[in-house]
């Protein structure tokens, strides 16, 4: 294979699994504080549009991104709600949320702009780091991205940092494997899950940002379209680690890239309908592989109520 | 006393009837934003669903795989399985019709609808099994699994109607050829096209209610669920009930699917049964997984979408309101299933005070 195409793909492969990647680490921070993130595809749907709205009233980027994550926090800190303080189901309370999400911008999409459409939005351009992306193959391939994609490769080791050398990430892991536990050592369980749970809405929000903004360029109706699903089998591969769930999303990302590159050549004749399941297949074979050795968080989805 | 508590337990046991108002209500607030009034969004809603013969048959229509598809979900939910993969073994059934009708065209009428039928049960039986084994041998949990078999199940009926089964006749939207009419559930075209489906849906929610209070495979069956432990100590396999309940649950999905083929259209086309799979699954909750609670919650359902459908005709609402309506009808059960268990522990409490005063008295 001619080496720029593989070089190009692997380009475009990180491009597309920036989304995945942000939205496994946000699983991540949820369930290790002990409780399921159904939610995280709403998040991501109601973060794209508000973050495109914004984009569309103030032209600028930097706003409609932390626009985007609000929003992403917003949602699930209403989640939060439901699920830790009066302790709802969470699969069915993620999956309504989702659903909540899903209607609600599809209609305000149409309230607003129509039957035409959301228009386009500016594109935010790759920018080439000077000096490292003159590197070969690396350099072309790491560092000659969008701006939001430099933000993930600084975010990532930062919340490994958090979740596994910082007092809170203790904090947190302890209320997602032993709640009671956590309790009598003075750890308000109920606070720490709502901030884990709100930081993955965080990381949802600036998923669903990345998306809309920086690759679709516009909202279009279930843009996010079972990213979020990709992003929690991600953080189960990982063992909830963010550093392995990004690793995971990755290869959901260049699954991704692969179907839209297998997509776009005419000489192969698979049906585009098989093509577009290969992401899926991915994390079906990826499960047969590893599932057994990865052990979830032991209060993973059990409400805690102190005694 | 006893009476005042029965009193609470009753208001305690609407708790389905509070979330379909609250989402009947967000629904009618958020029209507002169309300009259109509440009073009016309440008026139109009936009249889509009841208005007249041709509305209640469109409304039956929606129903009828509602009706098999949440029954199957709530057999799994009641057996503390998570089977929420019913798009997936929706899609899987309904292509269980085409093989039948376009595989054996010579089969006469009673033999075909039944084996259509049978058929779809046994796809979404094998389409569910593959949950059950990653659960069973991987130990991963089947919620994630039946979640990515939707998609799976969706693409690969959708690559079927564009390859192997695509029509050669019919060339704008992908679909089968046309089955034959002995394949096809009789409907009458002056009540909206109503099908025979809700018998059909009707038969499977009384064999499915009786199967769970009347026999001693359901009685099992909602005792793994309420306590895996006491089930186990009573000599259950647990990993049995689980399969059984999932095999159960998966097969009802995919006949739904089946139905809804064979009773909505005269061919299998792409995404047919696009949005039911989570639709079964809101109405299983909102008939408390309880396949007799399911028949009211299935016709309310239907009612519902026949109601959006017949709105956004009339007023301009988009149908995507439905999905915010669906969604805050789930959240508001669980929440205020998680309200009730909350008051119950609070009395309990409260008459257990009493009773420890009354004893140092």
């Amino acid at each position: 294979m001619d080496m720029t195409v593989l070089v190009e793909y692997l380009n475009s492969a990180i491009r597309v699994s920036v989304p995945v990647i942000l939205i496994a680490v946000g699983v991540c921070y949820s369930e290790r504080a002990g409780v399921f993130a159904m939610g995280s595809e709403g998040y991501m749907l109601i973060a794209a549009f508000v973050s495109v709205v914004t984009m569309i009233y103030t032209d600028n980027h930097v706003i409609s991104v932390l626009a985007g994550i609000l929003s992403g926090m917003a949602a699930s800190g209403i989640f939060s709600y439901f699920t830790v303080v009066l302790g709802a189901d969470q699969v069915i309370c993620g999956l309504g949320s989702n659903f909540v999400m899903l209607g609600l911008t599809s209609s305000l999409q149409r309230l607003l702009w129509g039957v035409t459409g959301i228009p386009r939005i500016p594109a935010m351009n790759a920018i080439p780091i000077p000096i490292l992306s003159d590197i070969p193959f690396i350099g072309s391939m790491l560092f000659n991205q969008p701006i939001l994609t430099y933000v993930t490769y600084f975010l990532i080791p930062l919340v490994w940092w958090i979740m596994f050398k910082s007092t809170w990430g203790l904090q947190l892991r302890s209320v997602g494997e032993n709640p009671s536990c956590a309790d009598t050592l003075g750890i308000n369980v109920v606070k720490t899950r709502i901030l884990g749970i709100v930081t993955g809405g965080a990381f949802c929000g600036l998923s669903g940002a990345v998306l809309s903004l920086s690759q679709v360029q516009s909202f279009t109706e279930n843009i996010s379209g079972g990213r979020g699903w990709l992003g929690l089998i991600a953080a189960t591969f990982g063992g909830w680690n963010p550093a392995g769930a990004a690793g995971a999303g990755l290869i959901f990302g260049a699954a991704e890239s692969l179907q839209l590159r297998l997509q776009i050549m005419s000489r192969i004749h698979i049906s585009s309908y098989v093509i577009l399941m290969i992401p899926y297949l991915v994390a079906l074979l990826f499960i047969l592989f590893i599932g057994k050795s990865r052990r979830h968080p032991a209060a993973m989805g059990k409400f805690y109520k102190k005694q | 006393m006893k009476n005042k508590k029965s009193i609470l337990d009753i208001i305690l046991g609407l708790s389905p009837v509070v979330g379909a108002c609250v989402g009947i209500l967000a629904g009618a607030l958020f029209v507002t934003l169309w300009g259109v009034n509440p009073a009016t969004f309440f008026v139109e809603l009936v009249k889509g669903a009841f208005g007249n013969s041709l509305a209640i048959g469109g409304t039956l229509n929606n129903a009828a795989p509602l009706l098999v598809a949440g029954a199957g979900t709530a057999i799994a939910f009641k057996a503390g399985a998570n089977n929420i993969g019913q798009e997936g073994q929706l899609f899987t059934g309904g292509l269980a019709a085409a093989v039948i009708a376009l595989m054996m065209p010579a089969l006469p009428r009673v033999v075909g609808i039944p084996s259509i039928l049978l058929l779809s049960f046994v796809f979404g039986m094998i389409f569910v099994s593959i949950a059950v084994f990653f659960r069973l041998v991987k130990g991963v949990n089947e919620l994630l699994i039946t979640l990515l078999l939707n998609y799976i199940g969706k693409l690969f009926v959708s690559a079927m109607v564009n390859g192997p089964f695509k029509s050669e006749t019919n060339v704008s939207f992908p679909q089968t050829d046309t089955f034959g009419s002995q394949f096809l559930l009789k409907n009458w075209p002056q009540m909206g096209y109503m099908h025979t489906g809700i018998f059909i849906a009707l038969v499977v929610i009384a064999v499915t209610g009786y199967y769970m209070w009347c026999t001693p495979a359901g009685l099992r069956i909602r005792t793994a669920g309420l306590s895996p432990m006491a089930s186990k100590t009573a000599g259950n396999n647990p990993t049995k009930l689980f399969i059984l309940a999932m095999l159960i649950s998966g097969g009802l999905c995919g006949m739904a699917g089946g139905i809804e083929v064979i009773g909505r259209s005269d061919c299998l086309r792409q995404g047919f049964g696009e949005n039911l799979g989570f639709e079964a699954l809101a109405v299983a909750l909102l008939g408390g997984t309880n396949p007799l609670g399911v028949l009211p919650a299935g016709l309310f359902f239907g009612a519902l979408k026949a109601g959006m459908q017949s709105m956004q005709r009339s007023l301009g609402i988009p149908s995507a309101l439905l999905d915010l309506i669906k969604g805050a009808i789930m959240i508001s059960i669980v929440v205020g299933n998680a309200i009730k268990i909350h008051i119950r522990n609070n009395s309990r409490k409260k008459s257990l005070k009493k009773k420890q005063e009354r004893g140092e008295e």
